[in-house]
């Protein structure tokens, strides 16, 4: 016990030293591993609530009354339903009717899904004919905002008046931030 | 193994060597803590979110009449006469939650909201559903049910 240095003395601190850089890569994994886990969300309970909005969506009265320049006129009174108006315009557009003629009704459509779908998120309706092409017949998108991040689909089977089978789709997906300065007086 | 003094280094030698061990095994436990206590916080708020969910279907369900209705909808004069809090009694031990309704078309409007909100900021959990009900003006309206679920 002299306290002079001798190379198993040195070698006894090259363990230690060893030891510690060990240590600290498994605690840094440790907490690495323990953060992603926590920063994981548990989506599953997205679910019900994109379920529940395209239900009530297809359910819902139109709330105002809709005038189609179509064979002569058409008049949609508000207690008619979502789900009814969206079936008559997806059977028109596969007969070969331009989605531009629904104009006032899908202005309708995207007005009562603003109302329905939260601030932060924004949404996509599609319509698909599987059958057919797996292009969308018909897709109404929230203006101005672009989804980023995970998006949450709920889906819903239909039949038109000719029983061909559609598929309706409610994309919600967390909008993008504004970006600084893009917001005017 | 013979013992013998040529690993004792000395006290100067041996301390340097003490303070990286115990380093070592402090960053091990203090990781392992830390860990722990994520875990435990990540696993409470799937359980408050579970808790929010389960009572927002309930309370969802209990409005439209359950499933001998026949998927009618249920109209807004029968909603503004049910007690939505005396419904969501049974919630879990431990917890207390805040209800609020809203119509939200063809116009906005406030139905009910109940008093109640955490004291201090912390975990909550947070369903939000929607369902259908009939106006006065016999129109078909979209409402939003929002739970919050806290511990006490």
């Amino acid at each position: 016990m002299s306290g002079k240095s001798d190379d198993d003395g040195q070698l006894a601190l090259l363990d230690a030293m060893v030891f510690f850089a060990i240590a600290l890569v498994i605690s840094s994994s440790l907490l690495g591993l323990s953060r992603d886990r926590s920063g994981e969300s548990d989506d599953r309970w997205q679910m019900p609530f994109v379920e529940s909005a395209l239900k009530a969506f297809l359910g819902a009265s139109l709330g105002e009354r809709v005038i189609l320049a179509l064979d002569g006129g058409v008049v949609l009174e508000p207690w008619e339903r979502v789900g009814g108006c969206l079936m008559a315009e997806l059977h028109s557009i596969r007969d070969g009717l331009p989605e531009s003629e629904f104009g006032p009704l899908n202005a309708v459509l995207l007005s009562t899904l603003d109302g329905i779908v939260p601030g932060p998120f924004t949404y996509s309706l599609l319509a698909y004919e599987p059958s057919s092409s797996p292009e969308p017949l018909l897709c109404l998108s929230k203006e101005g905002c672009t989804a980023t991040g995970d998006r949450y689909a709920s889906s819903v089977p239909m039949s038109d008046q000719d029983g061909a089978e559609l598929l309706l789709v409610l994309e919600l997906g967390p909008a993008a931030l504004p970006e600084p300065g893009g917001v005017r007086a | 193994m013979k013992a013998d003094d040529r690993g004792v280094a000395g006290f100067f030698e041996d301390l340097p060597v003490l303070m990286f061990i115990l380093a070592g095994v402090a960053s091990l436990v203090l990781a392992g803590a830390i860990s722990s206590r994520t875990a435990g916080e990540a696993r409470r708020q799937t359980e408050l979110d579970e808790a929010a969910c389960s009572l927002a279907e309930r309370l969802v369900s209990e409005i439209c009449g359950g499933p001998d209705s026949g998927g009618r909808a249920p109209s807004l004069a029968s909603i503004a006469g049910t007690n939505l809090q005396a419904l969501a009694i049974q919630i879990e031990p431990g917890c207390t939650c805040s209800i609020s309704l809203a119509c939200l078309h063809p116009e906005y409007e406030w139905l009910y909201g109940s008093t109640g909100t955490p004291d201090e900021p912390g975990s909550c959990g947070y369903a939000d559903l929607f369902f259908d009900a009939i106006g006065e003006s016999g129109l078909v309206m979209v409402l939003e049910l929002k739970v919050l679920v806290w511990e006490i």
